[in-house]
């Protein structure tokens, strides 16, 4: 039955994008500015009480920009100033869709057709309807029924859709949570689909929502790990693909270690088992302990293998970050103290890049592999700490010869204070001792 | 009219002189014959010194004299890894302060006796003024020492560039643009300066010519003429004591002097060496030209009271670019500074004058206020 839903629903969206009235763009008006006043704009303006603010909105769109009017998506004779004309069937009139299941269709007239969008946009994608009629939204709707699943205007809105790439548009990276938390955070549209409500709450808090929050558009939002007109949850098998695309790496390492295998058997999903999934904290170093915030007990028994293998691990990671604190705080010192420690300061970067490495290669579950990454960090570091104890040694001589100089300096100067005082005792004796004329003042010229 | 006291009687100078060449043998009397350093010596044997309580400020010129003789020698110690150029310079210095033996120690005396001295200097400029030293017959002491006190400003100012840190270029862009607003050569100064019109290694190259070969020969000749005419004229004594007609006591410049002054050379060398250690003079980040200027960027501190005046000038001054006036009234000033003794008839023919004695102080007043406040703003 599904099947042939979505074959009437491709049908539909065929015949109607053969009937698609596209009178005003058509000819090479791709790029107009501005479109001219038509008479559905001139008479829907008067009754502004009405559909008067679909103009206006109309009037900030895309559509609007790249010269789209109101016959170009409902049809009808721009020209003629009585409605009951501009309105006749025989002039393209399809008003606007009746049924959820109508708006799908009723854009893919234009936004399916590749010869059509190029002239607006040579990249565009043209498969937004076909994405969508496989989608939970767009099976909800097309196979099901359903007059609350989402379709293309609960999201990019009716007459005011503006270009994804917008940061007004409510499905720009910035926006897109919060449109999507409409429907999903709202608990009497929920109930039917019976999801929970508290994802966007979770999201916001969790590290991809803060940094997101924290202008970081890049941070993943829900269509980045759902897909947008796709939209689906992701399956258990499929989750790591979903976090591989930016923790590339983590994923390589977990599939290619020893707990893809028993994650499968169990039926545990990789990556939010142990990260969760719409609240994902950082994750710092104690998830590999055995006890809360540790992860590895949810499943381990404490001192079995795998619970000894994370503490090594943990212990490994442990070390050589603390081994970097106490590093930095001797090329710090050193630094204080005048040393020049700018290249050990450099290699510290090196020692920062196996800690991370040694915290993905983790997932890896590989204690040989992790100590392997470990042993070339700590080496590192041993040769930086070695330089910056160097540092100081050298400040501690120079401190030494600074204070040798000094008491040499010193000596000097009272041995000179003395004999400048002797030579003036000597000077006042033989004034004393020589006859009153010599001694006495007399007057150059 | 001098006042002296005769302690211990002179002997005849050349009958002297010639009396110690004839006692002495070997080396010193095989020179005596070929140099004829008799006169020489009796002369640094009679030199003598007035002793009185403003004998301290006498000592400030032979103070910046030795800082001058330890910038000359640290200065070529680190032309021998020194590299001028853009891509090179920055790292030189690191080069000097990482790993040269005893490197860091020749750069900060270098750059901390650069400052000693140009503090030095100032010092004995303005003693010399306040006590009028610079009375006829001595006024091309004073125009040669005025000159010299503009040749030791330009030392710093090109010195500060060659480290081509960053604080150095934009401090040198600043530097330059002042110089750009004189009237009329303005533009030509500023392009000559730097090679261009933007500060890059062009001025580099420049600014390492001026300091080490162009500023040091017009340093050197200054100074040769400037310690001629001081031993020709004498140290002079202060008016205020040549007025009251009292005696005044002359010390033998050798030793008596000669070793009060250098007592004050180890003081120096002592702070020198302290400063030099406990706080090592900084390299800071290499020069990028494309980063935007470092907050709060001020000149060093013997520009300080020049760049607070022009920061303060309002943008327009009866009409006239306000920096422009700035610079002409400075250039004025400057010019005035180095003519003062033939502008002060008065002092010249022995009678005091106090209007130059209050426009000494305010000057003093003003370089501190306005170095202070440049400093705390």
């Amino acid at each position: 039955m599904r099947t042939n839903g979505t074959t009437i629903s491709i049908l539909f969206t065929v015949s109607l994008a053969a009937a698609a009235p596209r009178s005003n763009a058509q000819d090479g008006q791709a790029t107009a500015q501005k479109t001219p006043e038509t008479s559905c704009v001139r008479c829907h303006k008067e009754i502004a009480e009405d559909l008067g603010p679909q103009v206006a909105e109309w009037e900030t769109s895309v559509h609007a920009a790249v010269g789209l009017s109101c016959n170009d998506c409902h049809g009808g004779d721009p020209t003629a100033d009585d409605m009951l004309k501009a309105k006749r069937k025989d002039a393209g009139y399809v008003g606007a869709p009746k049924k959820r299941a109508e708006v799908g269709p009723f854009c893919a007239r234009c936004h399916s057709d590749i010869e059509y969008m190029r002239r607006f946009n040579p990249s565009m994608r043209v498969d937004q309807l076909t994405e969508y009629l496989t989608s939970r939204h767009g099976k909800a709707v097309h196979q099901e029924g359903s007059d609350k699943a989402a379709t293309c205007t609960d999201c990019h809105g009716k007459h005011a859709i503006l270009r994804v790439s917008d940061p007004r548009s409510s499905v720009s990276a910035a926006h897109v949570a919060e449109t999507c938390a409409r429907c999903h955070a709202d608990a009497a549209r929920m109930a039917t689909a019976k999801l929970p409500t508290d994802i966007y709450e979770k999201w916001k808090g969790s590290v991809h929502g803060q940094r997101l929050a924290g202008g970081d558009l890049s941070a993943p939002t829900c269509n980045d790990c759902h897909g947008n007109h796709g939209a689906m949850p992701p399956g258990v098998r499929d989750v790591v693909h979903v976090c591989g695309r930016c923790h590339v790496t983590q994923e390589e390492h977990f599939t290619a270690g020893s707990h893809r295998a028993p994650f499968e058997k169990l039926g545990k999903a990789p990556c939010i088992t142990c990260h969760s999934n719409h609240d994902i904290q950082h994750a710092s170093d104690a998830l590999l302990a055995s006890q809360p915030p540790g992860v590895c007990g949810k499943c381990h028994k404490p001192d079995d293998v795998c619970d000894r293998a994370a503490k090594n691990m943990l212990g490994g990671i442990v070390r050589l970050t603390s081994g970097m604190k106490e590093t930095e705080d001797v090329l710090g010192r050193a630094e204080q103290f005048g040393m020049d420690v700018s290249e050990p300061r450099f290699r510290l970067s090196d020692v920062r890049d196996r800690l991370t490495m040694a915290r993905v290669v983790v997932h890896r579950f590989n204690e040989k592999e992790f100590a392997d990454v470990l042993a070339e960090g700590e080496k590192t570091l041993t040769g930086i700490r070695k330089q910056g104890d160097a540092a100081l040694d050298e400040w501690e001589f120079r401190r030494k010869g600074l204070a040798f100089s000094l008491i040499l300096i010193v000596a000097v100067i009272v041995l000179l204070a003395l004999k400048v005082r002797s030579l003036e005792r000597a000077r006042r004796n033989a004034q004393a001792r020589a006859p009153e004329g010599a001694a006495s003042v007399r007057t150059a010229s | 009219m001098n006042l002296e006291t005769t302690a211990p009687p002179r002997k005849n100078p050349d009958a002297g002189a010639r009396g110690a060449a004839s006692k002495r043998g070997g080396i010193a009397r095989w020179l005596d014959d070929r140099l004829g350093l008799g006169p020489l010596l009796a002369h640094l044997r009679e030199k003598d010194v007035p002793h009185h309580r403003h004998s301290v400020w006498y000592f400030f010129g032979g103070m910046t004299l030795f800082l001058f003789t330890v910038q000359v020698v640290t200065g070529i110690l680190l032309l021998f890894y020194y590299s001028p150029g853009a891509n090179s310079a920055f790292e030189s210095v690191q080069f000097i302060m990482g790993q040269v033996r005893f490197g860091w120690l020749v750069r900060s005396i270098h750059s901390w006796s650069a400052n000693l001295m140009i503090g030095s200097l100032f010092v004995h400029m303005f003693s010399v003024f306040l006590l009028k030293g610079y009375r006829a017959p001595r006024e091309l002491t004073w125009v040669t020492g005025v000159l010299l006190f503009f040749v030791v400003l330009g030392f710093g100012f090109s010195g500060y560039l060659l480290p081509w840190n960053q604080l150095a270029f934009f401090a040198t862009k600043v530097g330059t643009e002042i110089a750009g607003a004189i009237p009329i050569v303005g533009h030509t100064v500023l392009r000559l300066l730097r090679g261009g019109d933007d500060v890059t290694g062009v001025t580099l190259s420049r600014f390492f010519a001026l300091h080490v070969a162009i500023l040091p020969i017009v340093a050197v000749g200054l100074l040769s003429v400037h310690l001629l005419l001081i031993q020709r004229q004498g140290i002079s004594v202060p008016l205020s004591l040549e007025q009251r007609k009292a005696p005044v006591i002359r010390l033998p410049f050798f030793p008596d002097f000669f070793l009060r002054e250098l007592i004050g050379w180890y003081v120096a060398l002592a702070a020198l060496a302290a400063l030099a250690a406990l706080d090592p003079w900084p390299l800071g980040t290499k020069c990028d030209p494309l980063a935007p200027a470092p907050a709060g960027i001020k000149p060093e501190w013997f520009f300080l009271w020049l760049y607070q005046t022009l920061r303060y000038l309002p943008a327009k001054i009866l009409g006239l670019d306000g920096d422009m006036v700035g610079v002409c009234f400075i250039n004025v000033a400057f010019a005035l500074w180095i003519f003062i003794p033939f502008l002060d008839k008065k002092a010249s023919n022995g009678r005091r004058s106090p209007a130059f004695t209050a426009i000494g102080w305010s000057a003093i007043l003003y370089i501190i206020g306005m170095t202070l406040w440049g400093h705390f703003a």
